[in-house]
This record gives structure tokens, sequence and C-alpha cells, in this order.
């Protein structure tokens, strides 16, 4: 069996949490709570010509008082860099903190995840922003770990694309 | 260490949970073993359920040691420090959002 694993990656209260609970249990809740430290989950995934176990490590957000732990990057295949739509810093952040994890671990495979699609209203990430960073290569996702939306496709396209490495 | 006749109460080993699987404890780390010469330190992580540890791998001559500590109530407090200081920065978040409607709508009129 071929093990991956991936780091969630972000600010706090994105969601990073809500999208692993969302991928491997089918679970969601409106409570906020806060992540210390890293909590792995581990999904084996189908891809057809291959079966993946991905160990996912779920990260402490960033917040004013703490900062992304680099040591947890450490033998990552790749990373998702989550941000929520709803509150334009942390999309601005993801820029940040992806210089940070590339001067951990190098260059590695990453979607970034806009998070909280379900929240279309009180959206603040402008298609604009979104498409520059298309434009230059990055995989960008819209997800909802409330409804599911692309959360499953999402975690199927990093996995593909760390195998394809 | 139970066959050597550790006592594990007295070094609060037994709280790392003696009777699981070795394998449900070190699957994630496994990538890191591989690398024997160096020693590695991971605070702060939930394997299980509720249960959070502190981790360090070292190599010692040919074979790696591994300690896990538990650090569950440590989490706790800070859990709960954290909690309120995240749901405060979220607070203030909203409230400066809700200010810039207010002057949008005042200037509006």
């Amino acid at each position: 069996m071929i093990k991956k694993k991936i780091c969630m990656v972000g600010v706090f209260a994105v969601g990073k949490t809500s999208l692993v609970q969302r991928f491997v249990k089918s679970i969601f809740s409106e409570k906020y709570l806060t992540t210390v430290g890293v909590k792995i989950d581990k999904k084996t995934l189908d891809l057809g010509k291959h079966c993946v176990d991905l160990m996912l490590w779920d990260l402490q957000g960033e917040d004013d008082f703490q900062s992304l732990q680099v040591s947890y990057l450490r033998g990552s295949s790749g990373y998702f860099l989550v941000t929520d739509g709803t509150r334009e810093w942390t999309f601005d952040k993801a820029l940040t903190l992806k210089e940070k994890v590339e001067e951990a671990v190098g260059k590695l495979p990453f979607m970034l995840l806009i998070n909280k699609v379900d929240l279309q209203e009180s959206w603040e990430v402008g298609n604009s922003k979104i498409e520059t960073l298309v434009r230059s290569g990055w995989s960008v996702i819209r997800t909802s770990a409330k409804t599911g939306q692309g959360v499953e496709e999402a975690f199927r396209a990093l996995a593909q694309k760390i195998l394809e490495v | 260490m139970i066959s050597s006749g550790g006592n594990l109460v007295v070094y609060s080993l037994d709280t790392i949970g003696i009777g699981d699987s070795t394998e449900a404890h070190l699957h994630f780390v496994e990538d890191h073993m591989f690398d024997s010469d160096q020693t590695f330190f991971f605070e702060h992580i939930c394997i299980l359920p509720n249960r959070y540890v502190n981790i360090l791998i070292s190599a010692i001559h040919d074979s790696l040691c591994v300690i896990f500590l538990d650090v569950t109530s440590e989490v706790r407090r800070i859990e709960s420090m954290q909690q309120a200081g995240n749901e405060l920065s979220l607070c203030k978040e909203q409230l400066g959002r809700l200010e810039l409607e207010l002057e949008k709508i005042r200037k509006d009129q």
C-alpha cells in the first residue's frame, strides 16, 4: 500500500479540521473548536490504478499567539492551503504560508482550498484574485465542509497530483 | 518495559495505552523513522481521540528510541485559552465588518 502524508495548512477557523472530518467521517459540526498541535487521521483512497493510504496531518491554524510549526511538515508528500472565502485576509495569508512551507520542505504538490462556499452571500474573495492564481498554475478548488461540495474532489485531485510526481 | 519488570505506573507510561497495537501509534511516523540518524520532536500530537502526546524519536546505536509523553492535560489547558482567544478574534473581525457596513450606509444617506 502506498502511504502519503498530507498537511492541512491555514490560519485559524478556516475549516481545516472540518474538511478532514467531512472527508474521513462524512460529518460536520457548526461549532468552532480550535485545534492544538496536530490531529492525525487516515483514509484509504482508491484511485483506480492505485490504492493510497492518506495520512492527514491537520495542523493548528496560525493565530495571534502561534505561528505555523514547520517541523510538522517534515515527510509530507503534499499539502492543502486552506482559506475562508468569507474572510479575505485568510486568502492573502495563505500566500505567505505557502512561502513558509516551501522554505521548510521545498516545493511540494499543493492545492488552494477556498472553503465555506456555502456562504456565498458573505463571500469576500474576488474572482479576479482567484483567476490570477489559476493563470499562474495554482490548483484552486472551492469547498464546503458543511455541504461536502468539492471536498472529495480536492483530496482525490491532490492524491493524484502527488502520485504523478 | 513490562517484560523487563518496569513499573509503568511510576513513570506514567501506562497512560499511553500499552495494550494498543504499536502500529496504531507509529504508523504515521514511519517516514521519519527511516531517517534514523536524526532526532525528531513532535509536540501536541493527537493520535487517538482525546489523547495528546509529545513524541521524541531518536537514534540510539543501531536502533530507534521512541518516547511518548502523555500531555493531554497540558493540551486541555492550552485549548481552552486558545479557543477563547480565537473566538474573540472572530468577534473582532465580525465587528470590523459591521462597522464598515454601517459607515457605508451612513455615506449613502
